[in-house]
């Protein structure tokens, strides 16, 4: 009686939450559903119903394709990047030496600027004109010329790479670093007794107790990269020749740009739907690392 | 043929010297322990011979080698760690065999080794285990064997049965002493508890405040401690420690009527063990009277406070031996069994029997 009770004030509470959750979730979720199957347009009425086509049209076009490419080209680089980085900076922030709290503390820095200072910061930097890359490269004599480095389809990905991997790297350390410190430092000294070396250490040791951790990071760090918006909007704008237009721009262009409000629907439900794979493998990976905590 | 010979051994951390000149000689197949409370500076010895940790100044010497300078990995030593530190994410089987795997080992005569050593420690049905899997003890069997299967010239125990329950450690204790002497391994053994020193040591090395007291087999430690410090922290109760100071005739033990028939031309303070003291008098038995003012049953004896007036002494008696609360009691023991120390010093001093007829 009395669980039933509680169980019963529990959902009471929750009810306005929930009431509020359906309003602003699940009604445009439905709603986007449903326009999917239409050629509803932004602006204007109605909308025919059309099938499963705006699905094959979209699937089936070069533009998708290519952002889709260009997606999986920005998440794969980016977040295998933070995480050998982010490794590395880990397990030098865990030696011992003077400074290290102060380096510790500078080195979350880039993670806890906002995307679009972030992103301006790295457009100055490259900027073809006046960037500092372009006059550090010249200045040391490594280049010959100045370069527009997001103005080349050759060199715009990888500079927006970059950038990311700076702001989110010490996402990565910082969870590195801290499944470091829980690594027992008898055992360190024993594997050290037993003729290990610094690298059957790492392998051994220590890198058994990151990866639970680390692919906590990974599946996050892709869940975000997939969606990547702000940072490209501000720094390329999915150009040259929509040479870096994510997932994100193509059903923002599509829906926002275009107006048309049918097929960016459904767009924007083959994104979610990639995401919510990626998503439930994290909660997979989750429910794991709680079991063996167990 | 194993000898370690550690000489002048000194650890500064900062303006603290934790080690203060230790040396120390070990022959082949000895159990050495190095007992005393945290902070001695046990463990960091230990350390040094392990090679996880340097000396300031002093050289540790293994079979006419010295291990300055020497990686540990080359030192050809093996340790067991107080947190048994088994590697979580290998199998028992390959937690014993890692030494052999990190020096490339044979993969057939690494398992033969591993099932030989697992063998000897009853632990060959757990192989496929993971150390998460094993109890307490089982755990210390696996470090045990990693420590055994290399077969190294010396073996070093860091506190190894300190988490263990008192049940487990006892069986523990035993094993251990049975597996030195089939094996006639040399070790060096940490730790803070003397019952754990007397039982497993050929010899004791009693340390305090970065010093070795007395470096000796358990019957010279526990007979004849070399300083007052020795005498206190072996024994429980501890030894009785009494000032006496000279009469004619011998020693009077202070607030007593008792003489310890014997010449000193200072006052000196005289320990006397718990169990030396019985309610039967004796020939030639030196007497202490008093009230009983405690009485404290362990099982196979009864530990009893008697206030002598000025202050107390404890006896360890029979359980047998029935005595109340407020009761009047003499306790009589043998003056040969008693100790003397230099108030002053805290050093052991030998005394002389007067001299009658």
């Amino acid at each position: 009686m009395f669980t039933d009770r509680l169980t019963l004030r529990a959902w009471v509470l929750m009810l306005p939450l929930l009431v509020v959750m359906l309003a602003v979730i699940g009604w445009p979720l439905a709603d986007t559903v449903r326009l999917s199957f239409t050629d509803a347009r932004l602006v204007g009425t109605g909308g025919a119903f059309v099938g499963v086509e705006n699905y094959t049209g979209m699937l089936g076009s070069r533009n998708f394709r290519k952002a889709l490419v260009a997606t999986l080209t920005f998440s794969v680089w980016s977040v295998a990047a933070e995480l050998c980085l982010g490794v590395l900076v880990g397990l030098l922030l865990n030696q011992r030496f003077y400074g290290r709290a102060l380096l510790r503390a500078l080195m979350i820095l880039p993670w806890a600027l906002p995307t679009v200072v972030n992103a301006t910061l790295w457009r100055l930097i490259y900027n073809p004109e006046y960037g500092a890359l372009n006059a550090a490269l010249t200045q040391l004599g490594l280049a010959d010329s100045y370069q527009s480095w997001l103005g080349q389809p050759g060199t715009a990905m990888g500079a927006l790479i970059v950038a990311d991997v700076w702001k989110n790297f010490p996402l990565v350390a910082l969870i590195a670093l801290a499944a470091l410190q829980a690594v027992p430092r008898d055992i360190q000294a024993a594997a050290t007794s037993d003729g290990a070396n610094a690298w059957q250490r790492f392998r051994h040791v220590t890198l058994p107790y990151l990866v639970g951790p680390l692919m906590v990071a990974l599946v996050l760090r892709t869940i975000e990269a997939f969606k990547v918006f702000d940072l490209i909007w501000i720094m390329t704008r999915g150009g040259p020749a929509n040479s870096t237009r994510s997932l994100s721009l193509l059903v923002y262009q599509e829906a926002f740009a275009f107006q048309r409000a049918g097929s960016g629907a459904s767009l924007a439900l083959v994104i979610t739907l990639i995401i919510t794979v990626l998503a439930g493998a994290y909660l997979a990976l989750m429910r794991r690392a709680a079991g063996q905590g167990g | 043929m194993s000898t370690l010979d550690i000489r002048g051994i000194t650890k500064s951390f900062g303006t603290t010297q934790t080690l203060k000149g230790i040396d120390l000689t070990l022959e082949q197949g000895e159990f050495l322990v190095l007992l005393g409370a945290s902070g001695c500076g046990k463990s960091t010895l230990l350390g040094m011979i392990s090679g996880l940790g340097t000396p300031t100044s002093g050289d540790i010497v293994l079979d006419g080698r010295s291990l300055n300078g020497v990686h540990p990995k080359d030192r050809d030593i093996a340790m067991v760690f107080q947190s048994y530190a088994l590697y979580p994410n290998l199998s028992v089987a390959r937690n014993i065999g890692f030494g052999l795997e990190m020096r490339g080992a044979p993969r057939a005569a690494r398992e033969a080794a591993v099932q030989d050593t697992a063998r000897v420690l009853k632990i060959d049905h757990l192989l496929d285990r993971k150390p998460g899997d094993l109890s307490g003890g089982q755990r210390q069997r696996v470090a045990i064997g990693r420590a055994l299967v290399r077969k190294p010239r010396l073996f070093l125990f860091d506190e190894p049965l300190s988490n263990l329950d008192a049940k487990l450690r006892m069986e523990m204790r035993s094993e251990l002493k049975r597996l030195h002497q089939t094996l006639g391994v040399t070790v060096v053994y940490v730790t803070h508890d003397q019952i754990e020193a007397m039982t497993l040591a050929s010899r004791i090395a009693v340390m305090q405040g970065g010093r070795i007291e007395q470096l000796g087999t358990p019957e010279d430690i526990y007979d004849r401690p070399a300083t007052r410090f020795v005498a206190e922290f072996m024994g429980a109760p501890p030894m009785n420690m009494l000032p006496a100071t000279p009469v004619p005739g011998g020693l009077a033990l202070d607030g007593t009527d008792a003489v310890l028939p014997c010449t000193s031309a200072a006052p000196l303070l005289i320990g006397l063990r718990p169990e030396a003291l019985k309610l039967a008098p004796a020939a030639g038995a030196m007497a202490v009277s008093g009230t009983v003012d405690l009485v404290e049953l362990t099982g196979p004896e009864r530990i009893v406070t008697v206030d002598l007036g000025a202050r107390t002494i404890a006896a360890t008696l029979p359980a047998d031996q029935r005595v109340g609360r407020g009761q009047p009691v003499t306790l009589y023991t043998d003056p040969a069994r008693a100790s003397a120390f230099d108030p002053d010093s805290g050093r052991r001093v030998t005394l002389a029997p007067v001299v009658t007829g």
